[in-house]
């Protein structure tokens, strides 16, 4: 099954697709902290349960303000918020994508991610979570580097 | 400059293959995983399955034999494979919900035994809204993860595997217009 397109459509396609996926991740990034503002037991309820398909949720290693769990575990927390900030910064900056950074990055954040395995025996959970977030900007900054490395709203 | 302009102009007026079954096939991968039960616990692991599912997509479809490299593809390969993998995990989801509706019974009934607030808490509200509407709401909902990370998937796998389609494209081109030029 194959379709024959143009390329023009394809680079159409090509911004919308990057200014939805920003639009999302601001969604995303509002539900996460919706639980905090306390709407009430149905909203709260459908938000965790929507997010338990993609965080585990723990109790000791999620962030909490105000008494209220955040809808994901402080890892992805670091994600979303990281994919969102670096997004805006990549997509109007316009960067042109290099591989040798991707790799760095990429080093480093499984670096910090197996830390974050390790550290539980000689750090306390504050900064465990801290460091989990950490890790999740880090790979929050990757997945953000490859889709708006290649250029950002023109493209090119 | 005026050739560049001419073969910018080539690359974006010239008609290029967008290949279904790709993202079809990454679409249900990541559903099926997605809705399995204990393997599904992998999605907690950054959407894995979601993820994976996009970054198939584009490896299929990259490599195909009459594929011709574009470096929008991972995005758009990672995109399709998720609007699909969205369809089919709702509708596995509710054939596993028919599968195991006894057992969902059986858990109600657990919870309303264990005496907690909060298990009640969450049966009451189930019984509130029927459980088939809770799923269908959440299917829903989702479409969300269904649309980031698989494009996500797609674009890593696109960075991972180091093509930049545009540029090749860009200098076969001028090959083909000194070969036309020369007849």
């Amino acid at each position: 099954m194959e379709f024959s397109v143009s390329q023009i459509f394809i680079e159409e396609i090509e911004t919308k697709i990057k200014i939805f996926l920003l639009v999302l991740f601001f969604i995303l990034n509002f539900l996460i902290i919706l639980p905090i503002f306390g709407f009430g037991d149905i909203i709260n309820f459908f938000v965790y349960k929507l997010f338990s398909f993609v965080c585990h949720q723990s109790d000791s290693l999620s962030f909490w303000i105000n008494g209220s769990k955040l809808a994901v575990c402080s890892r992805c927390t670091g994600i979303y918020q990281a994919f969102f900030i670096s997004s805006v910064l990549f997509y109007f900056k316009n960067i042109k994508f290099q591989k040798t950074y991707f790799i760095k990055i990429l080093v480093i954040s499984i670096i910090v991610f197996i830390f974050t395995k390790i550290a539980p025996f000689f750090a306390n959970l504050s900064l465990l979570n801290l460091l989990r977030w950490l890790s999740g900007v880090l790979i929050g900054i990757i997945f953000s580097y490859s889709i708006y490395g290649n250029g950002g709203k023109s493209g090119k | 400059m005026e050739t560049e302009e001419r073969v910018e102009n080539n690359n974006l007026t010239q008609n290029s293959k967008l290949y279904l079954d790709a993202p079809i096939l990454g679409g249900l991968l990541m559903a099926f995983f997605s809705v399995m039960p204990v393997i599904s616990i992998f999605n907690l692991l950054c959407c894995m399955w979601l993820v994976i599912g996009g970054a198939v997509s584009y490896i299929i479809a990259s490599k195909k034999d009459d594929y011709i490299p574009r470096s929008t593809d991972g995005l758009i390969y990672g995109a399709l494979s998720g609007v699909f993998g969205w369809i089919f995990n709702g509708v596995l989801t509710f054939i596993f919900m028919g599968l195991k509706a006894k057992k969902f019974a059986l858990a109600r009934e657990r919870l309303l035994n264990m005496n907690a607030p909060e298990a009640e808490r969450i049966v009451r509200l189930v019984d509130k809204f029927g459980f088939k509407m809770i799923v269908l709401f959440l299917s829903l909902g989702l479409i969300i993860f269904y649309l980031v990370f698989p494009t996500i998937g797609g674009a890593l796998a696109q960075a991972l595997s180091g093509k930049n389609k545009k540029d090749k494209v860009q200098k076969e081109l001028p090959k083909e217009e000194k070969k036309g030029d020369e007849v």
